[in-house]
């Protein structure tokens, strides 16, 4: 070891002149451009992420070798912020594609992070190269109807486990969801939170598709219900700093806050800053802040209301909990439910992504999330729970 | 008036935070000219360290918080000797240097994902409750915590620059390296001080990070470019300046989204990035310092 130091040394010297005068010409006139071009590279480092995290994960394509293999496609984060739905929403595919008795069947995943263009990325990867004729995904409703246009040009099925936003019934024919619209659950919340004798609520929602079409909703049903919304703010998904947005709703004096996240790591951090920051407010929240890393918050999220579509039936807690010695993640029921009804197009003998589309129309049996029946627009209609979080645990409320 | 001192508050914190990142990574900068923008991922693994030592092996908190700032002392030191020393010895320009870095963010980010899981994890170390109450303004202990760290860190830091030698070494180092060098100053022992010092605030601002909020393994990304931004505010040439910058970054963001909806947030910061970048490259102390 010393003696290679020594080396070093010796090279440090020799380089040392070179690299002042080199240093000295590229000093702060050319600052700006450089740092233009650094921020740009940073941002494709965001791109080129997904791929490394896909790697790691050793989630990457499965060669298949079998002809007559059915390839489905499957987009949904694994890394980043929302990952946690996304292994939940894998592993209830994982139970369906076990129960469903089908062989021939290979499943292809693709991280996305929730993020718009990795799904415009993944998209095109599991169209172009690996042939598939459909996809299970997206999660996030923005990355959903970021790739949407594409599934519909190729003709490619997308059946999403997860995505709520309204704007996803007019996405198009090849465009599913085994979960109800926000247009539902904005409505059935805004008469949750009214029934509770609260006319004067806030919201703080997430800045993208699913907050959004959600705080939408739910504000105009409110208004409509006689209440008054008198703050609404937004963060960007996964930021954990939301203290002057929440000192702007404590401004407002509201009864309630209704919290439309589907980052944990903001939920969490928004639940904690609501207790610093001293409100004494009843806390509302959507059907993503249903998880674990909230669950985990004991005292922080104590009392928390949610509104959230079905866990699933007691039979599929018990599977689940036998193949995996979890609780059904959010969305693990409504994606089997969503494997579930590709499978049985698949039985009869579809194909093709409009043979599957035609038939998936057609479907109708009941799953472990409620009915599964698609209509016209590829949206099922559904029932809400409402939960509230009692010593660590959601619980019926 | 209860709001806007909210909102100072609010605005000081993240200021703080902000500091302490670009503070490291100014120092690094300076001394070494060249972007160590895994500097992002350094505090993010110190945060980690951190949940490690406190939440898995179940240490103390405070031999915790001491073996974390050396762990993370160590992991910058660790990164410029294994990765940046042998590219520069290389004679690597400082484009590859700046690319080296970005792929380290990556992979420290992976790793982290790797060993601990996407979920975003909380240290409990302090009991989430009301803070205190003055003039309407609600402040917690650990926020309290937060702004005198800073504020000792940067006293420390300051008197460590000017009064010590290896302090004044590394100024020297980093107004010219050539006459430094002639004058006996090893720079490349500077340069792993530099490294040290820098990732050991870092390394603090990782702590404060995951006890005030919560770590997930991402967060560096985001914490490296408004440490990048408060620095270039400030005056990227000087470590001061770049606290300064900082604490004004966190100041406009909170103010900003009073008036303007939250949703700009992320986008007042980018904005004041752009606008500094193309008139006034410098920041706003550097111009003065390069006058002197």
């Amino acid at each position: 070891m010393p003696e290679r130091e020594d080396n070093e040394d010796e090279d440090e010297e020799e380089e040392t002149p070179r690299e002042a005068r080199k240093r000295k010409q590229q000093k702060s006139n050319n600052f700006a451009t450089v740092a233009v071009v650094i921020i740009l590279i940073l941002l494709s480092g965001y791109v080129y992420m997904g791929v490394t995290g896909n790697a790691i994960f050793g989630l990457g394509e499965k060669k298949g070798t079998v002809q007559e293999t059915i390839k489905i496609g499957f987009m949904g984060p694994l890394s980043g912020d929302a990952a946690s739905y996304g292994h939940g929403i894998k592993r209830g595919v994982e139970l369906a594609l076990k129960d469903s008795g089908l062989t021939n069947v290979e499943i292809i995943y693709e991280d996305t992070k929730c993020e718009g263009k990795e799904a415009v990325n993944a998209i095109n990867k599991l169209i172009n190269i690996d042939g598939v004729s459909v996809i299970i995904g997206e999660v996030c409703s923005g990355a959903t109807l970021a790739a949407a246009p594409i599934a519909e040009e190729n003709q490619v099925v997308m059946i999403s486990a997860s995505s709520t936003s309204p704007k996803i019934t007019d996405a198009g024919d090849y465009i599913f969801r085994a979960i109800p619209s926000d247009a539902l659950q904005g409505r059935f919340a805004a008469n949750l939170v009214y029934k509770m004798n609260i006319t004067n609520l806030s919201i703080l929602y997430g800045n993208e598709e699913y907050g959004i079409g959600f705080k939408d909703v739910l504000k105009e049903s409110f208004e409509e219900l006689g209440g008054n919304v008198t703050a609404a703010e937004s963060f960007e998904r996964g930021s954990s700093d939301l203290r002057t947005q929440l000192t702007k709703i404590r401004q407002a004096k509201p009864q309630a806050i209704f919290i439309i996240s589907n980052s944990p790591d903001s939920a969490v951090a928004a639940l904690k800053q609501i207790k610093q920051l001293g409100m004494k407010i009843k806390v509302f929240g959507s059907e993503g802040l249903k998880g674990p890393e909230v669950a985990a918050t004991k005292a922080t999220g104590e009392g928390l209301i949610i509104t959230s579509v079905s866990a699933g039936t007691e039979e599929f807690f018990e599977k689940y909990y036998r193949e995996y010695g979890l609780q059904p993640e959010p969305f693990s029921s409504q994606a089997y439910d969503s494997f579930t009804a590709l499978a049985e197009t698949i039985k009869k003998g579809a194909k093709t992504g409009t043979e599957i589309k035609n038939a998936l129309y057609g479907i109708s049996f009941s799953g472990v999330s409620g009915e599964i029946e698609f209509d016209s627009d590829g949206d099922v209609s559904g029932n809400y729970d409402v939960y509230q979080l009692k010593n660590g645990t959601f619980v019926l409320f | 008036m209860s709001l806007l001192l909210q909102v100072a508050i609010n605005g000081l914190i993240a200021g703080s935070i902000y500091a302490l990142v670009s503070s490291g990574f100014s120092l690094i900068y300076n001394t070494n000219k060249f972007m160590h923008f895994a500097h992002g991922a350094s505090v993010a693994v110190s945060g980690y360290f951190l949940y490690g030592f406190f939440a898995i092996i179940k240490l103390n908190f405070f031999y915790s918080l001491s073996l974390t700032l050396i762990f993370s002392a160590l992991l910058g030191l660790l990164i410029y000797r294994i990765i940046y020393l042998p590219l520069q010895n290389r004679k690597a320009s400082n484009v590859i240097l700046l690319i080296a870095s970005i792929s380290i963010l990556i992979l420290l980010q992976n790793l982290i994902l790797l060993l601990f899981g996407a979920n975003v994890k909380d240290i409990e170390f302090v009991e989430v409750k009301k803070g205190l109450e003055f003039f309407g303004a609600v402040i917690t202990l650990t926020q309290i915590v937060i702004l005198l760290t800073a504020v000792l860190f940067f006293i420390f830091l300051y008197f460590f620059m000017n009064k010590t030698i290896l302090g004044k070494n590394m100024r020297a180092v980093s107004e010219n390296k050539e006459l430094a060098s002639i004058v006996g100053i090893n720079s490349r022992k500077i340069s792993d001080f530099s490294f040290l010092i820098g990732s050991f605030l870092g390394g603090a601002a990782g702590i404060l990070i995951a006890v005030e909020q919560n770590i997930t393994p991402t967060m560096g990304t985001i914490l490296m470019i408004k440490g990048f931004t408060g620095a270039v505010i400030g005056g990227i040439s000087s470590v001061p300046a770049a606290v300064l910058g900082s604490y004004l970054l966190g100041l406009a963001e909170n103010f900003g989204i009073v008036f303007l909806p939250s949703g700009y947030k992320d986008a007042i910061s980018f904005v004041l990035l752009f606008l500094f970048l193309l008139f006034r490259p410098e920041g706003i102390i550097g111009g003065k310092r390069r006058t002197k």
